[in-house]
């Protein structure tokens, strides 16, 4: 939310007060002496703010830090859950998109609308690629049970019973429909002399889509590399034991069957509550009971928080991939109503930064949660 | 020492020529016309500013009301007051006393103190001290505001759902098993650290680019220094707290793991993360305090301002020490003795800089033709109740002396001499200083001066027994305590009494000047910065044309008319210069 509101000030205060004041060219504020003015303001607001979003992110890195510090074996093992080829993928999705924008804004300082038109749309399918691939990537950890901190439930070869998976497919179906569907229109729009409109819609229809192309990725590139990445959970089981030829399938049994020293004194804990041997002591003392001032209990770091740390990230990242659709649907917008010349394409530049820094997040999050050794 | 009407040389004694006097035209002012819209969706930074004043003073009046229920509470052993008011037994009453101070704490620190100075009073007057229309976002402004309205909603629900027990500090693993609406305060804290960030960021970009010409970063009135040292602060630290609290929420709702010892998760990294915000955070209370003080002192003593440098480099010297020291709060957690060591040397080199300051002020004032006006009386308690909460903090930043006073009323009492004596008086000062430009009209001095007083000596007599309380052991947060530490705290309750009542003058006497206040001349105090040189109240766009810049503490242009009840900028004399 902070992100999108940050977005739109600079420039909407340009659309307000613009007009009406003739010296002043259509998007300049009123306070601003000039073009330049305004322009060098809005662009250290914009790195200002990016500085800010550099510390919120700081903060998770730090904690993955300390973690990874006190538990590296925790995060070795943990990582194995990961699929390595679906992150690469997104990484280059993320870079494309990246280079898409920057090639915007130079179309924009060439006064190139259908430059910055092309480029963004191109970066928004990127975007949805991204977080279809990533709900992919959720959802076959929910449905093993790999929930975060206190939900945590995995158990190497037990069914959790968990189908999330089964929402993948309707989904697809529907994005793509309904995406397809607002394409369609937008075209039609744009044919009938209504380019803002039928460049909004088609934008969002295209972001639409890609959501439902990004699951249908995801899907292939699971089914590829681990087959029980979506069967059900009791082939999954099986295959775990048996398929001595699938990559993916052969890292989740070494990762969970051989015991660090870690493990061995102190097996995987169960925080769902579930039956396991392993529960420790300060987990079933509540809060309520007599505070006997026990010797310090031990703290668990487990694969739980591994997946705190892994959900918290990434899903603070994605919220940040959703601000940025909405900032990229519009700048085409204000493409389409040719708003941006080589004068004026501060806003452009703007969006344009904000989204190299979430590519750059993602740029560091693939290595620590995906690449662990 | 004179007030203004005494003032010795005057614009008619001199036989200086009207032709001479600055005129400054009056113009429509801002705070007329429009309804309730107006306001609530103005873009004009001194709506917004007056907007936050309202706000926080309220969120001040209610913060105030839990501090004398908690006091009242002390004035004996037992707990008692709270019980029979509420009509509960001794354990459902300590939970409920719990409960005071944590709200206390909480509206203080994050609804009053931390957008006081910047946000309200720097909203208004830094764009008019640059001699700008606006601020550069002011979009961003507006929603910094909307959003504050929407983190102290939070804190209302909060409020009224009761049961938030935890302190002003959230320190897990207490904050996220306890059953308070825990969640719901720290959303609002998230909510309302990013109208600060906004906040901040609007000044950097607003100070960087929209400087006039002529006011190169050397120029710029000291004011405008501390609030942009603050601004950085805010921008660099409350991300951290944000991403902190965000953590804690998930924490509580959705059981994640990062903090809480039973799930494997690290408590004191809560205490790093918190006090990597909040060590910054008291400077950004106390940093605009100083700001103001910097503005008012060498005003009131007709006198340009000692050390002009040094106070603009020891302002932003404190923003970024002021990210170094934060483990000072944590000698008794558990951190490596290796960290305590280093972070208790760090913690006394960051006060250096504010000495600086401190013999900065003292040196203005010396040989200057002080004028004892109420923001002056402000200025002074400032620096007496400052310099004492800045030693004691001292004490506490030396290692081993800390492992004695942590968590005793020693720190509650060296954490009031710097906010509320050093930040709150700082506002005040601030608030009377600006009263006239802000609302365009006079208060009455005299009961004004009596407020000053009442509100030192209050504040002296509530917070000076803390200091004893604390070195003799009484452990801060309790309700009850042992008979032996009962004189004092009786002490303190008379003094909390005796210190509202001081500040319920001073605000009797700002809302009697509101109604029936004599009008303001433009320069009541005879300052030399921009904001000045605008009519009070200012227009919507304060200045027609930019006005022309000087050095902000040159006064020697200034020269007092009796028939204004204020001062007039003198041009040079013409006639004479040509002749030369
Ligand atoms: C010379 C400068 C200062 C030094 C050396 C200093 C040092 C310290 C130390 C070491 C503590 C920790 C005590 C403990 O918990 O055992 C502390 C607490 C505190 N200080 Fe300061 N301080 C200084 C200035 C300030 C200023 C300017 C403010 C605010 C405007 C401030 C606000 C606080 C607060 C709020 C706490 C207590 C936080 C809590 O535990 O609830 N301090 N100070
Ligand atoms: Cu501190």
């Amino acid at each position: 939310m902070s992100t999108a509101t940050e977005h739109s000030h600079a420039p909407h205060a340009h659309d307000e007060h613009g007009h009406g004041h003739g010296e002043h060219l259509p998007f300049q504020a009123h306070h601003f002496a000039d073009m330049q003015q305004q322009f060098e303001a809005g662009k250290l607001g914009i790195w200002l703010f990016l500085a800010q979003e550099v510390l919120f992110f700081a903060g998770l890195f730090c904690a993955y830090a300390v973690f990874r510090a006190n538990h590296p074996e925790v995060f070795h093992n943990a990582h194995y859950h990961l699929n390595t080829l679906l992150g690469a993928f997104n990484t280059i999705v993320l870079l494309a998109s990246s280079l898409a924008v920057a090639w915007g804004v130079r179309c924009a300082q060439l006064s190139n609308t259908k430059g910055i038109i092309y480029t963004h749309v191109f970066t928004l399918a990127c975007a949805s690629l991204f977080l279809g691939i990533k709900m992919v990537e959720y959802t076959h950890k929910w449905d093993e049970g790999i929930f975060w901190g206190a939900k945590y439930a995995y158990q190497a070869g037990a069914a959790p019973g968990h189908h999330f998976h089964a929402w993948l497919q309707p989904t697809m179906l529907v994005t793509l429909i309904a995406g397809g569907l607002l394409a369609v229109i937008g075209l039609a729009k744009g044919k009938a002399g209504k380019p803002v409109a039928g460049w909004t819609l088609g934008a969002i229809g295209v972001t639409v889509a890609a959501i439902g192309l990004g699951i249908i990725i995801g899907q292939g590139v699971n089914a590829a590399t681990s087959p029980a990445a979506h069967g059900a959970p009791s082939e999954h089981a099986a295959s775990e034991h048996s398929a001595s030829s699938d990559h993916a399938a052969e890292e989740h049994a070494a990762a969970d069957a051989v015991p660090t020293p870690d493990q061995a004194s102190e097996p995987m804990v169960d925080r769902s509550g579930a039956a396991t041997d392993s529960v420790p002591a300060e987990k079933t003392a509540g809060p309520d009971e007599a505070p006997a001032m026990p010797a310090t209990p031990p703290i668990n770091v487990t694969q739980a928080n591994f997946f705190s740390i892994y959900y918290f990230m990434t899903g603070i990242h994605a919220v940040h991939i959703i601000a940025g659709i909405i900032a990229l649907t519009w700048i085409v917008a204000r493409a389409a109503a040719n708003h941006f010349n080589s004068v004026y394409y501060g806003p452009v530049e703007y969006v344009g930064l904000y989204w190299h820094l979430v590519d750059l997040v993602w740029i560091y999050l693939f290595p620590l949660l995906y690449l662990i050794r | 020492m004179v007030t203004q009407a005494k003032e010795h040389l005057d614009f008619h004694s001199l036989g200086l020529t009207e032709d001479r006097r600055v005129i400054i035209p009056e113009g429509k002012s801002y705070l007329s016309g429009g309804g309730l819209w107006s306001w609530v969706f103005t873009l004009d930074h001194k709506r917004i500013g007056v907007m936050y004043l309202a706000s926080i003073l309220t969120f001040f009046l209610v913060g105030g009301i839990f501090a004398l229920l908690v006091r009242a509470e002390l004035y004996t052993p037992d707990i008692d007051l709270i019980s029979k008011l509420f009509g509960l037994d001794a354990e459902k009453a300590k939970d409920k006393y719990n409960e005071f101070f944590t709200l206390h704490g909480a509206i203080m620190v994050f609804l009053f103190i931390i957008p006081s100075i910047p946000a309200a009073l720097g909203n208004i007057i830094l764009p008019m001290q640059l001699g700008a229309k606006d601020v550069a976002f002011p979009r961003m402004n507006l929603a910094s505001y909307h959003l504050y309205v929407w983190g102290a909603l939070f804190f209302i629900g909060a409020l009224l759902m009761t049961g938030l027990d935890t302190g002003w500090t959230f320190y897990a693993p207490y904050s996220t098993t306890t059953v308070g609406p825990v969640a719901m305060a720290t959303l609002g804290a998230f909510i309302l650290g990013f109208s600060s960030i906004f906040t901040g960021l609007n000044f950097v970009v607003t100070v960087n680019t929209m400087r006039p010409k002529g006011m190169t970063w050397f120029r710029m009135p000291l004011f405008l220094w501390g609030v942009y040292a603050t601004a950085i602060i805010q921008i660099l630290a409350t991300p951290v707290l944000a991403i902190t609290l965000l953590l804690l929420t998930f924490e509580r709702v959705f059981g994640l793991g990062i903090f809480d010892p039973k799930l494997g998760g690290d408590p004191v990294l809560y205490q790093h993360f918190f006090w990597f915000y909040s060590h910054p955070a008291v400077y950004i209370m106390i940093l605009p305090g100083m700001a103001i003080i910097s503005d008012v002192i060498p005003t009131f003593s007709r006198k340009p301002i000692f050390g002009y440098t040094f106070i603009a480099y020891s302002s932003i010297a404190i923003a970024l020490l002021g990210f170094l020291v934060w483990g000072h709060h944590m000698f008794t957690s558990g951190q490596s003795p290796l960290a305590s060591v280093v972070f208790s040397a760090i913690t006394f080199s960051v006060s250096i800089p504010s000495a600086i300051k401190v013999f900065n002020w003292t040196a203005t004032m010396y040989k200057g033709s002080i004028h004892l006006n109420t923001p002056m009386c402000y200025a002074l308690s400032f620096i007496f109740l400052f310099t004492i909460g800045g030693l004691t903090g001292l004490f506490l930043g030396a290692l081993n002396v800390d492992v004695h006073l942590h968590d005793t009323y020693f720190v509650v009492a060296h954490f009031h001499y710097v906010m509320m004596g050093g930040t709150l008086i700082a506002f005040l000062a601030g608030l009377h200083y600006w009263w006239p430009k802000i609302f365009g009209k006079m208060y009455n001095e005299t009961w004004a001066r009596v407020a000053c007083v009442i509100i030192f000596i209050g504040f002296n007599w509530t917070f000076l027994p803390q200091f004893v309380l604390g070195t003799h052991g009484m452990p801060r947060r309790y309700a009850t305590y042992e008979p032996q530490f009962q004189a004092g705290h009786r002490l303190s309750t008379q003094g909390a009494f005796f210190l509202g009542s001081g500040l319920f003058l001073a605000g009797g006497v700002l809302l009697h000047s509101l109604l029936k206040g004599k009008k303001a001349p433009p320069n009541p105090w005879g300052a030399a910065t921009l904001e000045w040189k605008c009519c009070s109240p200012p227009t919507t766009q304060n200045f027609e044309t930019t006005p022309w810049v000087g050095f902000p503490y040159d006064y020697s242009d200034f020269v007092y008319d009796p028939n204004e009840e204020g001062y007039v900028e003198v041009l040079p004399d013409l006639a004479r210069s040509a002749k030369h």
